[in-house]
């Protein structure tokens, strides 16, 4: 039963691998268009067997992931700082909200200007285009939290200061964990797509200059790299996520 | 009621105050500088944050070949709007975004619908939109350059791509989540079995339907611009990347601020057209 | 001729991990034309299961149930059904709401208003035709409830804990207006709920169920002298041992099922 069950999950990714094989080797489709899966495999394999693939993975994951921690860093103090104090919430809420509507990809020119077009700029963009969302996120979970936790915690002696740390993070973390999930993907994108533009490694250029010499096997092992990093680093956050919140309910 | 006395009843709630009576004139007549008085005081800091742009600039701060000041940046928004430069490129822009949010809706509706009423249908797409989840859309960027080259084609095929999972999970929940006796009291008021979906499904899944059309409106525009700057000779992005490349700082700044200040508009007529469509709904966006 | 002809009914569900649960057990009962009947019991006796099955929501695994001398097959106009939870629809107004049960009666469109128009001034909700269910409070949520399933007149009322989801004053109110509208509109009410005080109050026989699975543990005619008002007919003697009688039954069901479900947890 649990092995049947297992079989059907799979069962239309299996067909969509098979139907992909047998149109790809008909020649209905031509080659660049469309190879086929085995010869993505082939490739795939390859490169990750003479470590080409295994380091612009790398690079891009780096880049996301710097940027990443950075925006997560100054996102929580952003918050907290807007959900203590109603000066900094009046001046930054509606920098939030603009700052938050502008794709960051737009931007990417003026990075480059400004940064290079090196690490520094990719690290800095992913690190601009998740910050307010972390802000946002950290703040709703510290005013969302219980008053009657806070409360309590003052019966029980614990000093103004002290409450910031003993109750009101920890009560917000399933909010800044949602909004790092949220942000992980971003942190993708924005890496990718920015070596797409500019150039200097990672997945993205891969994918682009595989594009640009037609070469359609490196094209879809890049794009499954990209795929399985997705995957991967979202199941790592998911895990995270249930060891450190193991406490809460639902 | 029957039994009790001929007076209103006394468990009805109060009417509100009438507009003529003294509480309500008082609250129409604070009303309107109060409400401007709060809407000046949402803009003020980003009045503060372009003066400071302006004043950084102007007094040599930052170089002006870094960031070129705020009112230089207005002057060439200005001009591209008046050239029509402008306006072309938007229409490309929005008309791939908004082309490819059509079509995912028609598409990712239909498919959620489908998903949460057959369980065929359920088994057979559910792997393959968990599979597709984690890519980031963007990345199929050059598979559809190579697909259908640089054409308007290509920049729809990915803007619906895009908009086709946050809709098509949004509105399977919507469905799903019809409670049942919901179901069950009309199929008592006498609607049968089949006008089921017609008369209570689909109203009352209208909430998440919409709210998936509201995630995927926002989305629709970013892809047009990563598209765009990747993989276009026209449109917006493009328009940002041919300044940014010709070190044309000024205009490719005012090209950012209108298009940023077009999306935002655009998704404010989408929660008017919402919050309109959707009086009755419990949970009302603040936004 | 029994409006209501419970027979031999039995429900049996399939538990998530397999094991099979017997809801209610070879239940028979019978409700007469108009007549008032509640259903008490333990929580879990099967009490709501046995009103669906009745309404048809639900098929038995044995037995039948009959109304009108027809046997139930499914849900219909016949069987008006009111939910704690109300079940109204949210993106209709109150008046549409009313009007949803005449709608699919098709009915031309100048008598359905005057119906809904009826409904309205009957249960107090003037002005109030054309807000939407998350304008209103409970009470007034429940009394829409009321009100779309008396417009179109089935002669069978199903009520599952109605008044539960209210506070203690607005029940008390929402029972006599229901009681009001029973009198004058003449309908065989089954009435399941928790409380063994408004099952005796409103009924004129209380069927006391037992914990799981439920079967009859004792049928109580309740013979009140009603003409007084709610405050006379509730401090009367009469009223104490009516209720005493009854809740000492539901009490002992109570008590094994508590009994047996700490054995469970041992």
């Amino acid at each position: 039963m649990r092995v049947r069950r297992a079989l059907a999950s799979v069962y239309s990714v299996m067909l969509v691998a098979v139907v992909w094989e047998m149109v790809a080797r008909s020649g209905m489709v031509p080659f660049f268009f469309l190879p086929p899966l085995s010869t993505i495999a082939i490739t795939f394999a390859g490169q990750i067997a003479d470590g080409t693939l295994v380091q612009e993975t790398l690079l891009t994951i780096f880049r996301a992931a710097s940027g990443l921690a950075i925006a997560v860093a100054a996102g929580i103090a952003l918050g907290i700082g807007m959900a203590r104090s109603r000066a900094v919430h009046w001046f930054f809420d509606p920098i939030v909200a603009v700052a938050m509507s502008v794709p960051s990809l737009t931007l990417v020119p003026a990075f480059i200007l400004w940064f290079g077009i090196g690490h520094e700029s990719k690290i800095l963009l992913v690190a601009l285009s998740c910050v307010w969302s972390m802000a946002v996120s950290t703040y709703n979970g510290a005013r969302n939290v219980d008053r009657r936790l806070v409360w309590s915690a003052r019966v029980m002696g614990t000093p103004e200061g002290k409450l910031l740390w003993k109750v009101v993070v920890p009560a917000a973390t399933p909010y800044i964990f949602n909004g790092m999930q949220v942000a992980l993907p971003i942190s993708l994108i924005v890496a990718f797509v920015f070596e797409m533009v500019a150039g200097g490694g990672g997945l993205g250029f891969q994918e682009i200059m595989a594009a640009r010499f037609f070469k359609a096997p490196d094209l879809f092992a890049a794009l499954f790299a990209i795929l399985l990093v997705g995957f991967v680093l979202d199941r790592i956050l998911r895990l995270v996520r249930a060891r450190v919140l193991v406490w809460l309910q639902g | 009621m029957a039994s009790t006395a001929t007076a209103p009843s006394p468990r009805a709630t109060a009417p509100a105050p009438s507009a003529l009576s003294p509480r309500g004139l008082a609250s129409a007549g604070s009303r309107l500088p109060g409400r401007l008085l709060a809407a000046l005081s949402r803009v003020l800091p980003i009045v503060v944050l372009c003066a400071l742009w302006e004043l950084v600039t102007r007094t040599g701060l930052v170089g002006t070949q870094i960031v070129p000041p705020f009112s230089t940046v207005c002057a060439a928004a200005v001009d591209l709007l008046r050239s029509g430069t402008l306006l072309q490129h938007l229409g490309v822009s929005l008309y791939r975004a908004l082309g490819g949010l059509a079509l995912s809706i028609v598409v990712g509706v239909s498919l959620g619908i489908s998903m949460a009423r057959n369980r065929h249908v359920e088994n057979f797409f559910d792997p393959l939109v968990s599979l597709v989840y984690p890519l980031p859309k963007t990345a199929l960027v050059p598979l559809t350059m190579v697909w259908l080259g640089i054409t308007d084609r290509a920049a729809i095929l990915v803007v619906f791509l895009a908009g086709l999972l946050p809709i098509v999970v949004n509105t399977y929940h919507g469905v799903r989540s019809v409670d049942r006796v919901l179901l069950w009291s009309a199929r008592s008021l006498g609607t049968p079995e089949r006008g089921l979906f017609r008369r209570v499904v689909i109203p009352a899944s209208m909430p998440y339907i919409f709210n998936g059309v509201r995630i995927a409106l926002p989305v629709s525009f970013i892809v047009v611009i990563s598209v765009e700057l990747v993989a276009s000779k026209v449109g917006i992005g493009n328009l940002i990347n041919g300044f940014g490349g010709l070190g044309i700082y000024d205009y490719m700044f005012a090209t950012i601020l209108l298009f940023v200040a077009v999306a935002f508009v655009a998704d404010r007529c989408a929660v008017r057209i919402g919050t309109g469509v959707m009086r009755w709904h419990e949970e009302r966006d603040a936004s | 001729m029994a409006r209501i002809d419970v027979r031999g009914l039995t429900k049996t569900f399939q538990a998530i991990k397999g094991e099979t649960v017997e809801a209610i057990s070879d239940l028979s009962f019978a409700v007469a034309d108009n007549q008032f009947v509640s259903i008490v019991g333990p929580s879990g006796c099967g009490k709501s299961t046995l009103l669906y099955i009745v309404a048809g929501f639900i098929l038995p695994t044995a037995g039948q149930v009959l109304v009108d001398d027809r046997p139930v097959q499914g849900p219909g106009p016949d069987r008006g059904i009111v939910f704690q939870e109300y079940a109204l629809f949210p993106w209709r107004t109150v008046g549409d709401n009313i009007k949803y049960g005449l709608e699919e009666k098709r009915l031309p469109r100048d008598e359905i208003e005057r119906t809904v128009q009826k409904y309205v001034r009957l249960m107090g909700l003037e002005g109030f035709q054309h807000k939407y269910p998350r304008e209103l409070s409970g009470g007034m949520k429940q009394r829409v409830a009321l009100a779309r399933t008396l417009a179109y007149e089935p002669d069978v009322l199903l009520m599952d804990e109605p008044f539960g989801a209210l506070d203690a004053q607005t029940r008390e109110l929402q029972q006599d207006d229901l009681l009001a509208v029973w009198r004058e509109k003449k309908k065989t009410v089954l009435f399941v709920t928790h409380s063994v005080e408004e099952a005796v109050y409103l009924s004129e026989r209380v069927v006391v169920m037992t914990t799981r699975p439920g079967r009859i543990k004792s049928v109580v005619d309740i013979e009140l002298d009603r003409s007084g008002n709610r405050e006379a007919i509730m401090t009367s003697p009469e009223f104490a041992r009516l209720r005493n009688r009854v809740w000492l039954d539901v009490r002992a069901e109570v008590l094994k099922h508590y009994e047996s479900s700490r054995g469970a947890d041992g």
